[in-house]
């Protein structure tokens, strides 16, 4: 038997009143990998991830959590799960570290221990004995982090995680998700409009547009180079005669002049056969960049703010 | 276990806010205050054997010369006084003279305050989880919605209970401080069901009020909570129910030529009624009040489950 995927979404559908928010998504993650949800404003995201901790009802489909289904039993699957939906609430009045003991006190086998494991894991030791009131955003965002890492989830469940965070928070939040999955083996399910951050966080990204699952792509085939045109800057110093000398030996690229620098589209193949050129015609080469189409390129094309996409 | 864990993070939530201990400072210096208040009004009556005993004469003169064109409920009225005064001579007592149990008793009447402070609670602690956002933490944890309400609806009692308890105990320590610690079999005097004059001692009377008030506060808690549960607000949960409480017994008195108005359930919260003054509409009887009682419990507490079990838990 295959081994079982931690998180399996069949045909989940939400409609509420006569708009269907979630459409007939399916998806499944298995352990270990770090997922993410990529959609613009009101994709439906939120709406997934709240139908996947129980929060608000399913109106078709299954969500099964290491094959336990959420709606059967909640407190079986919950017992894997951790989860940050939107930005996390905390009890203003309570300090960090009271806030932590009561959500520990609702689960068991959650040890002092472990509170103060987590706290560390976050890096929230100097303020966890103040009230949350006194917390800044990113200092939130944190403190919900270490709420849903207070029972080991198999299953981390965050929703813009990185909103509020300092760059250097940021890193550190990517530096613990990587190891989560990597050395505990828990499944990462993240969302996020950062397309930048999907990019460095993601193993695979599943895009989704007004509730529909448009794609789900492995980040290494969406920012893939081979054969695919990438955007280079060359830095030379004469660019008004760099333009015209590649325009005659290279008709079919398209060339343009930006600044002391000149912009144009080339597969990686073609890039010595054009510096090639620029020597042989006497232009000083300072610099040579190359661009990854990212994913936020990739991402724009696919949704493309139309309705009629094609992959 | 969890359940107990459950109810033991609502009650941490309910006492490290200082705003219940406020309510619970309230409490405690309008019971100080009745009790200076009462002190201070307090009259030396030296000759208050002489008053009684000459009062007895001329009761037992009326009652020899009147026998034949007096009603029969007055002439037991004035029987029940002069046996009631003879106690009073017989074991020393001065009726006019505040005993600490009667203070109690007297101080029973914070109960108006004591339904809105638990109102507060009550009205608060499921509406506040969605008015900060706390409750999709709260459900997102392994415990179901049903153990989260129920663990709710303990803690309100147990709130409800606490604060009953505070008033209880104070207004026995204030009486005792003020007025003195002795006299808890004095009897105290009221009339029944029926009219007629009746007693029992002062301590009995004020366990039995009380009796009755927790019945009256564990209903109104619910209506609170029941509110609370289903529109998410605490504001409208703690002005209906307050309003509720005290226009509710206003509108059954008005109303009370009617039959119907028996249905109502603030005819029946009450249920001292039974015991002293006579129902608040005739043919009411405590049999019916009770089903009344448990019928009104189990819906509130069945809406409030069914609700909160299906509701959407979104866009806070
Ligand atoms: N109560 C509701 N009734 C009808 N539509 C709703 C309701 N709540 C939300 N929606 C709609 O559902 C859609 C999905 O919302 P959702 O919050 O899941 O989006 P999202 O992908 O998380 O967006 P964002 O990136 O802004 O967080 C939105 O178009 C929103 O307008
Ligand atoms: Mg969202």
């Amino acid at each position: 038997m295959a081994e079982q995927a931690a998180v399996e979404i069949r045909n989940l559908t939400k409609v509420i009143g006569k708009k269907t928010i979630v459409d007939n998504l399916s998806l499944t993650i298995p352990k270990g990998e770090v997922f993410g949800f990529l959609g613009p404003n009101g994709a439906g995201k939120t709406t997934t991830i709240r139908m996947m901790v129980g929060l608000i009802s399913i109106t078709k489909g299954q969500v099964l959590i290491h094959g336990i289904d959420i709606s059967k039993d909640f407190t079986a699957a919950m017992n894997h799960v951790g989860a940050i939906v939107e930005n996390p609430e905390m009890y203003k009045y309570l300090t960090g570290y009271q806030n932590l003991q009561h959500f520990a006190n609702m689960s068991t086998g959650v040890t002092r221990q472990r509170i103060d494991e987590v706290v560390k894991l976050v890096g929230l030791e100097q303020r966890i004995h103040e009230k949350v009131k006194t917390y800044s955003l990113g200092m939130r965002q944190r403190l919900g982090l270490a709420q849903a890492l207070l029972r080991k989830p198999d299953v981390l469940i965050l929703d813009e995680p990185t909103n509020g965070l300092d760059p250097a928070g940021i890193r550190e939040l990517r530096d613990l998700l990587r190891y989560l999955a990597n050395t505990e083996g828990t499944a990462v399910i993240v969302s996020s409009h950062l397309l930048s951050e999907m990019e460095l966080m993601c193993d695979r990204v599943a895009i989704i547009q007004a509730g529909k699952l448009i794609d789900v792509k492995s980040l290494r085939d969406m920012v893939s180079n081979e054969g695919a045109q990438l955007a280079t800057e060359i830095e030379v110093d004469r660019p008004e005669a760099a333009v015209v000398l590649l325009q005659t030996k290279h008709p079919n690229l398209a060339v343009k002049q930006n600044g002391d620098k000149i912009e144009l589209m080339v597969a990686r193949d073609q890039i010595p056969s054009v510096v090639h050129s620029l020597v042989m015609g006497d232009v000083k080469i300072y610099a040579v960049h190359s661009v990854n189409k990212s994913l936020e390129d990739t991402f724009l094309e696919i949704t493309g703010g139309s309705s009629d996409v094609v992959i | 276990m969890l359940l107990f864990n459950l109810i033991r993070n609502e009650n941490i939530k309910i006492y490290r806010r200082l705003r219940t201990w406020i309510l619970v400072g309230i409490i405690l210096l309008a019971t100080v205050l009745v009790a200076v208040v009462m002190h201070s009004r307090q009259q030396d009556t030296p000759n208050w054997k002489q008053t009684l005993i000459t009062q007895n004469q001329e009761m037992q003169q009326q009652l020899n010369h009147g026998a034949g064109h007096m009603p029969a409920a007055a002439l037991d009225g004035m029987k029940q006084s002069i046996q009631l005064n003879q106690y009073y001579i017989d074991h020393n007592i001065n009726p006019n003279h505040t005993t600490g149990w009667k203070f109690a008793v007297t101080a029973e009447n914070l109960s108006g305050l004591l339904m809105a402070f638990i109102v507060v609670i009550a009205g608060d602690i499921v509406a506040s989880e969605f008015s900060t956002g706390t409750i999709k933490m709260l459900l997102t944890q392994t415990a179901t919605r049903a153990q989260i309400l129920l663990s709710k609806y303990l803690a309100t009692l147990l709130f409800a209970l606490f604060m009953t308890a505070v008033l209880f105990v104070f207004s026995l320590l204030c009486g005792w401080i003020f007025f003195g610690f002795s006299e808890a079999g004095e009897p105290h005097i009221y009339a029944d069901a029926n009219g007629h004059i009746q007693h029992m001692s002062t301590a009995s009377y004020l366990l039995m009020q009380y009796g009755f008030l927790l019945i009256d506060i564990v209903i109104t808690a619910t209506i609170a909570f029941m509110i609370s549960a289903i529109f998410r607000s605490s504001t409208l949960a703690i002005t209906i129910s307050i309003l509720a409480y005290f226009v509710g017994n206003t509108l059954v008195t008005a109303l009370s030529s009617y039959s119907w108005v028996k249905y109502i359930l603030f005819a029946n919260t009450n249920l001292s009624q039974y015991v002293v003054g006579g129902p608040h509409i005739k043919g009411m009887t405590l049999g019916f009040s009770v089903t009344m009682l448990v019928i009104y419990f189990v819906v509130m507490n069945v809406l409030s489950w069914l609700i909160f079990m299906k509701r959407d838990v979104a866009y806070t």
